[in-house]
């Protein structure tokens, strides 16, 4: 728990009139942000083309976010539209958590792409390079990867092998066909 | 004249990892802001990145600012983000932290039985109408960040695209009353203020004049890029003409500041980025801080 407010002389929700104002910014906050983040409609009196524009804003700067650690990723979805649409449709249907950042974030558009076949090839290369690197933790989370032996890695249809431990390692064979 | 003389006036740089190398090589800085949340703590405490830790030991100032604490959410206000604010702050021995008048997320510990308690981030920060209900709820989370800090808190006015319907007070009236409910302090920033007048029509000089100048501990400034017919506040471009006229009026009003730029992302080659800072430096009368600058000119 915090220190009590010295300040105000009360307790923080002991003003009249506050646990309504928040119900009431609450539903309304919540309508806003389900708005422009994910599928929800334009709350009551916003201006539809000011809503659309943070919407667009929102889904360009995650895009960018996530872009820090996928770059080759990011500059494919910008240049070829079909996969914008893609991209904008998982970033609705995938509203970020409070634990979610942008590396997590990356990583689950590769994987969304890469099970509908459509991970740009100029992406193969940092496809590879996370699940190298990476495994998924039974939370669903990317957690790095700690093996030694042998490693198979798949990206799209393709499979490669590598031999070592995460720190050295060398590919053996690939990209092979897998499918 | 700047509030409580926390910061001394002149120019200062919100402190960024890419932009380490270009930031160690300025000479009379007059303090360095740091993103809190990008101060972390793997178990032993915050870790200060050592560049960083380098310009505090050399004397000098910096300052947390907060990204995530969603001060106007309507949820109470989130003690383990606000624990890490001030741990951040205390890190960096900053004099005050600041953080912004905005919500980042819905949902959250909202009072019991009330409808859409599941948390949706949104990823940014967004306005709160400007209205009654907005000022009990955000007066009650700036006294109980206010409590868990030791050190004062200014907040900072955002950009914003999409306005309330609700709203029924200007950003000025509303930003006073706050700040007179609560004590808080003021970071002005002249981007945001520029950005929220052009794209509703409005003055950008008579706006800021109408926002409680005495208040101000420091002042942001940042470049942006015109956007799908929006003026968007980026932080990736370099500050437009009409944004360092408007910082110059306001030097010119209220006098010497602490003024910083904000600069996020797309960082151009050294010389540009100083040349930019030399741009900002000019605009506000202040003495450059680039390497190799000439002396201050006066007026």
């Amino acid at each position: 728990m915090g220190p009590v407010d010295s300040t105000a002389g009360k307790a923080p929700d002991a003003e009249p009139g506050l646990p309504a104002a928040r119900s009431v910014l609450a539903a309304r906050q919540h309508e806003l942000v389900a708005a422009l983040v994910a599928d929800g409609p334009v709350p009551e009196g916003f201006d539809p083309a000011r809503v659309a524009a943070v919407r667009l804003g929102l889904a360009r700067k995650r895009l960018g976010g996530l872009g820090q650690h996928f770059p080759a990723l990011a500059a494919a979805v910008r240049s070829d539209s079909a996969l914008w649409e893609l991209y904008f449709e998982w970033h609705v249907s995938h509203p970020s958590g409070p634990m979610v950042g942008y590396f997590a974030d990356g990583a689950a558009l590769i994987d969304c792409l890469d099970q509908e076949g459509r991970l740009p090839a100029e992406a193969t290369r940092e496809a590879l390079m996370l699940r190298m690197d990476t495994s998924t933790a039974p939370d669903g989370q990317r957690i790095p990867a700690r093996w030694f032996g042998v490693r198979v890695v798949r990206v799209g249809e393709n499979r490669w092998w590598a031999v070592g431990s995460r720190r050295r390692w060398a590919w053996v064979r690939g990209p092979r066909r897998s499918r | 004249m700047a509030s409580g003389g926390l910061l001394s006036p002149g120019l200062g740089i919100g402190w960024r990892p890419g932009l380490a190398g270009p930031i160690a090589r300025l000479d009379g800085l007059s303090f360095v802001e740091v993103v809190a949340e990008n101060l972390h703590d793997h178990g032993s405490g915050i870790d200060v990145p050592a560049p960083l830790q380098r310009l505090i030991d050399g004397g000098l100032t910096a300052v947390a600012h907060g990204i995530s604490l969603s001060l106007g959410s309507a949820a109470e206000v989130d003690q383990t983000r606000l624990a890490h604010l001030r741990a951040a702050g205390e890190a960096i021995s900053a004099p005050l932290v600041s953080e912004h008048l905005a919500f980042v997320r819905s949902g959250g510990e909202v009072p019991a039985g009330a409808p859409h308690a599941d948390l949706l981030e949104a990823g940014h920060l967004l306005p709160v109408p400007r209205n009654q209900d907005s000022l009990l709820v955000l007066t009650a989370n700036v006294r109980q960040a206010q409590a868990g800090l030791q050190v004062p808190l200014a907040l900072e006015p955002i950009a914003a695209l999409a306005e309330w319907p609700e709203n029924t007070m200007t950003e000025g009236q509303f930003l006073s009353e706050l700040l007179d409910r609560t004590g808080a302090l003021l970071v002005l920033d002249v981007a945001n203020v520029y950005a929220n007048a052009v794209n509703n029509g409005r003055d950008p000089l008579a706006t800021l004049l109408e926002f409680p100048l005495e208040r101000i501990a420091y002042c942001h400034i940042a470049g942006g890029v015109v956007l799908d017919g929006l003026y968007q506040d980026t932080h990736q471009a370099p500050v437009p003409a009409e944004v360092l006229e408007l910082a110059g009026e306001l030097l010119r009003v209220a006098g010497p500041l602490p003024l910083m730029l904000e600069r996020d992302g797309n960082f151009p080659p050294e010389p540009v980025f100083f040349a930019e800072l030399d741009a900002i430096a000019d605009a506000a009368g202040m003495p450059r801080v680039t390497p190799g600058a000439p002396a201050r000119t006066t007026g």
